[in-house]
């Protein structure tokens, strides 16, 4: 039966090229407008590397502290990174996730280069040696520094592909290299594929160790507790996330008693964040509303289906109504309404799967080439251009929502026209007569 | 053996000015394996018959019995099904499905049977080289004649073995030659398969040559 269906969609198309290339376009444009803005939303949830455990990640990229002479928490508060010591207390020292990660909050443009060569402007992250376990990045050549080498402070570096080549010519044979990051000698142990400024806490060009380079660990406010290091947590499972929080809150307390001396508490807020929270953070002050974006988002798209559907619906229309007699002949060689009404809306799933498909491709070549002009980080403290490859879009999240809005538009567009075909009365079907 | 009765069958259509009566107080019965021809001038009310008894319309009052059935008391599912397994259609305009090729078109009533694609494409080529249409099973409708049209429809009458068949003027569309071909492929379907025909006709001559004659006139029957 799906193989009629199939053949029969097929021998419609062919019969009227022009009105089938009009829908089909149709149908196209409104998955590519509707994927677009689907991947522009997605983009800081979908995992892609190096953040390719987004769906395990807790974020706690800032803290919000309160004092007892500032008055209200709701009222005065102070919110901002962490310091590596509010880090250790609060989100190191938990048990139950694989693993977690400090690093500052913000990649640093540093100046780079090797003696005698032009300074290159690039971007610099700090981190702790589990970085590289949260994060997986693509290792080209070398590996990245371990903890023992942290804890040394030894300069090491990790780069880029494309730092390599800015700084030494090439992107192969440069592990053991000395290069130049503020002036500082730093030998080079690791080069990793390039990593888009979309994925926000694994970007950079440089990674170093903490406090290698800069006094970024030294540095820190109110008592110690505030600094400019954010953590990752990877959770063994997101099951785990109720438990990873329970320890969080424990480690809290804790670290709140042993801040009492200095009248500075931490406000508990629902930190850490699990990613899709987190990407809603517009101010470390302001609890994200999660719940609100999710019906903005739905809002959007169901604007964005029905008002195609009502065109294309009327085009549903008119091309059933070239087809009542054969309406008619099903209906009078023993098709039942319901077998009816599947058949022309199975018929249309067809076409707008093809038109689907076409729309999605049309999506991620556009995605693709205007990636800096549509896709923006929420903070982005460098020069940057956003870049944008297939494997960060090209992902199942994307094909489902792609194959449910094509299902949505396909029973708005052509859902009450096939009923109505499929109710229309045989003997007025068969003398061709409208719905 | 009565295979059709109608009995008392009123057809009223009515819009919102007026009502007008097409069928009045018609009561027919069709022996098994008969082949009938209803004639009648333009309007008079045969083929609002001639739907009726294949459960395409309802009538306004009055019973209908097929094979032992009262159809009041059909559903739509086993109304539809009703006429998938018991009743074959021959429209005077073939009415083929013209995004399907032949093979396809033959094959529609057996898409609403549970039967397997290859039992579909068997008994399909079976009833095509019955009617003469082996050679053209890959042929969309508009590559075909009116003749060979036709004789694709009465393959799709035939290939689910209905054991009726209700055509609605079925030469009306094709010349003398072609009208006569389909005849004798009706009269080959009556006499060898014993198959019941219900035909709708102008043509004197073919009305002849079936068993019997129901003449109708302003929606009565007159004969």
């Amino acid at each position: 039966m799906i193989k009629q269906y199939f053949i029969q969609a097929i021998g419609q198309l062919k019969q009227h090229p022009l009105i089938s290339s009009i829908n089909i376009m149709g149908t196209s444009l409104a998955i590519f407008l509707i994927m677009l803005v689907v991947m522009i939303n997605n983009i800081g949830i979908l995992s892609f590397s190096p953040e390719s455990n987004r769906d395990r990640f807790l974020h706690g990229s800032c803290i919000s502290i309160g004092n007892k002479d500032w008055g209200d928490d709701s009222m005065s508060s102070s919110n901002g990174p962490m310091s590596l010591k509010s880090i250790n207390e609060i989100y190191k020292s938990l048990k139950t996730p694989e693993c977690v990660t400090a690093y500052t909050i913000f990649p640093s443009t540093v100046v780079a280069s090797i003696p005698g060569q032009n300074l290159v402007n690039l971007e610099m992250r700090e981190t702790d040696a589990e970085y590289f376990k949260v994060f997986d990045y693509t290792f080209l050549d070398g590996k990245p520094y371990n903890k023992e080498e942290v804890e040394s402070h030894i300069p090491l570096a990790v780069i880029t592909e494309s730092t390599a080549r800015s700084i030494f010519g090439t992107s192969k044979g440069v592990i053991g290299k000395n290069m130049l990051i503020n002036y500082s000698s730093c030998k080079v142990v690791g080069v990793v594929k390039n990593v888009s400024i979309l994925a926000e806490k694994g970007f950079s060009e440089i990674w170093v160790p903490i406090g290698t380079i800069s006094p970024t660990a030294t540095y820190h406010d109110n008592s110690g507790i505030m600094g400019a290091f954010s953590a990752t947590i990877l959770a063994k499972d997101r099951d785990d996330f109720d438990d990873i929080r329970k320890e969080y809150n424990k480690r809290l307390d804790g670290y709140n008693k042993s801040l009492e001396p200095t009248g500075f508490h931490i406000i508990p807020r629902s930190r850490p964040y699990d990613q899709e929270t987190e990407n809603q953070v517009i101010g470390a002050n302001l609890e994200p509303d999660v719940n609100k974006a999710r019906k903005i988002e739905i809002t959007i798209y169901v604007i964005l289906l029905i008002v195609p559907a009502i065109n294309l619906a009327s085009m549903t229309h008119s091309r059933l109504r070239q087809r009542m007699i054969e309406v008619g002949v099903r209906r009078a060689f023993g098709s039942t309404h319901m077998q009816l009404l599947n058949q022309i809306i199975i018929e249309n799933m067809i076409i707008t799967l093809i038109a689907g498909i076409i729309g999605l491709i049309l999506s991620l070549i556009f995605a693709n080439t205007m990636a800096s002009e549509f896709f923006q980080v929420k903070w982005n403290p460098s020069l940057t251009e956003t870049q944008i490859d297939f494997s960060m879009l090209f992902q199942p999240k994307i094909f489902i929502y792609a194959i449910l809005f094509c299902f949505v538009l396909n029973i708005l567009s052509c859902g009450i026209p096939a009923w109505r075909a499929s109710r229309s009365n045989i003997v007025n079907s068969l003398g061709g007569k409208i719905m | 053996m009565e295979i059709i009765s109608l009995k008392g069958i009123n057809k009223v259509y009515r819009t919102n000015e007026i009502e007008t009566l097409a069928l009045e107080n018609v009561n027919l019965e069709v022996e098994k394996g008969e082949f009938i021809s209803i004639m009648g001038p333009s309007g008079c009310g045969k083929s609002t018959m001639l739907n009726i008894m294949g459960l395409l319309d309802t009538p306004t009052s009055g019973t209908i019995e097929i094979c032992g059935n009262n159809i009041k008391d059909f559903n739509d599912r086993e109304m539809a099904k009703f006429r998938n397994k018991t009743l074959g259609f021959v429209f005077q305009s073939f009415h083929l499905i013209n995004s399907l090729n032949v093979i396809d078109n033959v094959e529609v009533p057996l898409l609403y049977r549970k039967i397997s694609s290859s039992e579909r494409t068997k008994l399909a080529k079976e009833v095509l080289d019955r009617v003469g249409l082996s050679h053209r099973t890959r042929h969309m409708p508009s590559q075909l004649s009116g003749g060979q049209c036709q004789r694709v429809a009465v393959a799709r009458a035939i290939v689910g073995n209905p054991e009726i068949i209700l055509a609605d003027e079925p030469t009306g569309n094709l010349d003398s030659k072609m009208g006569a071909e389909v005849m004798e492929l009706l009269h080959k379907l009556n006499k060898e398969d014993g198959r019941t025909i219900v035909m709708v006709t102008h043509n004197e001559s073919q009305a002849k040559q079936t068993d019997r004659t129901i003449r109708f006139f302003d929606g009565r029957r007159v004969e």
